[in-house]
């Protein structure tokens, strides 16, 4: 039998197996190569693609792009390399409201609640407004900082951002980093969003791979 | 590339050698992948079955149960193989009865231990759905589980993570169940869609 998703999904979780897997440190530390092995050679492989499928093409890529370079190259100034708003705008994506999962909090009235009502709806200054009135919530700073990334306002998203991680111990750290690094793109502040970029890469959290395509990104500049 | 033994293959992967298990990675992963993919599988079908064999084998390496006959590869190529057909046999039960005797007795010819190796791929099956999600969580999540998992009580963790209350760490404990099992359904749902 396949593992019963729903099983595991029910009430009936089925904690002690979970916790007997996750206390299995030789298993855990195996895993954590075999992970690290496939995901280098999954990069590899890509690289390995995009180089044969360049040489593929590369006899009619030519001749089109010596047809072009004569008479583009005049109008043009040929540049290869992304700058820092192109791989913002590639990487940056609006986040969603945590309202729609967490449903059974969603009626009662708070600041925050109310703050991730008007997000939701765009209206990021009504927003924002509500979030300060709590200004020790770790998701009201979380989505105060979406909503100045919104309003373009990086320097005060950067500032929420880093209140989070400087808290530690919370729920959002990752969001917070990963978000962190991208309005150091924006603003062009390269070492520092390389540097939280690094750190991002080196930790398990869902942003890892996207932070390690972005360095790459970024080191073509 | 260096030869390795199917001795220091079995020991390397017991002892997580990097060296060996990339070795045991570059040499037999690709086939794996081959075999799967002509066999209507997909990549990532491909990835789950190498890494439930490698995780049987290691168990039976660690528990001193796996005594070959053979050479590693010749023992790993059919835990991977059987794996993949039992795949499809669970997900297609018109399949079963083609699949049943013709390939599970392949191994290695007796009833009692084809039993025994799908009680092991199954147990592998959730283990691996459990450790890979539990490395997707928040980092904060990952303590908080280790912390239960060790039997540490509510309170001890409150004290153990400076949260301010018992009632708050009950609640960092619901959110963090709820992120796992989200993680789950999504890692199961993305799989059946392939």
């Amino acid at each position: 039998m396949k593992p019963d998703s729903k099983h595991m999904i029910s009430n009936n979780f089925p904690e002690s197996d979970f916790f007997g897997a996750i206390q299995d440190e030789h298993k855990m530390a195996l895993r954590e190569t075999l992970l690290d092995l496939h995901y280098k050679e999954s990069q590899n492989n890509n690289k390995y693609v995009i180089s044969i499928m360049s040489w593929k093409v590369q006899s009619i890529a030519a001749s089109i792009a010596i047809f072009l370079l004569v008479g583009a190259s005049f109008l043009f100034n040929m540049n290869d390399s992304m700058t820092n708003e192109e791989i913002f705008g590639q990487y940056y994506t609006t986040e969603n409201s945590i309202l729609t999962v967490r449903s059974n909090t969603a009626a009662e009235y708070s600041p925050v609640n109310d703050g991730l009502k008007y997000f939701d709806q765009q209206n990021y200054e009504k927003a924002l407004y509500a979030f300060e009135l709590a200004p020790e919530n770790v998701v009201a700073k979380l989505y105060a900082g979406f909503s100045y990334m919104e309003l373009q306002q990086y320097d005060q998203a950067i500032e929420k951002f880093k209140n989070i991680i400087d808290q530690k111990d919370n729920l959002f750290i990752d969001q917070a980093e990963w978000n962190l690094g991208l309005c150091y793109i924006i603003t062009n502040n390269t070492d520092q969003a390389k540097e939280i970029l690094a750190q991002i890469t080196n930790s398990n959290t869902i942003y890892n791979i996207r932070a390690q395509q972005l360095l790459e990104d970024m080191g073509n500049n | 590339m260096a030869k390795f033994s199917t001795e220091r293959i079995l020991a390397g992967i017991v002892e997580n050698d990097r060296i060996v298990i990339q070795y045991v990675y570059d040499k037999y992963f690709a086939s794996i992948k081959s075999y799967v993919l002509k066999h209507g599988g997909s990549e990532t079908d491909a990835w789950d079955v190498f890494q439930d064999s490698l995780m049987v084998v290691y168990e039976q390496a660690r528990t001193g149960d796996l005594i070959l006959k053979n050479t590693f590869i010749t023992y790993f190529y059919s835990v991977c193989k059987y794996r993949w057909l039992k795949q499809l046999r669970d997900s297609s039960p018109s399949q079963h009865e083609e699949f049943e005797y013709k390939n599970e007795t392949e191994l290695y010819g007796y009833n009692n231990y084809v039993v025994q190796l799908d009680e092991e791929l199954e147990q592998e099956e959730r283990v691996r759905l459990y450790q890979e999600n539990f490395l997707k969580l928040s980092k904060e999540c990952q303590k908080l589980f280790k912390l239960l998992a060790k039997g540490l009580t509510t309170k001890e963790i409150t004290e153990e993570l400076n949260y301010k209350s018992t009632g708050f760490t009950y609640k960092k404990r619901r959110l963090c169940k709820e992120q796992l099992l989200k993680k789950i359904k999504e890692n199961n749902d993305n799989t059946l869609k392939l």
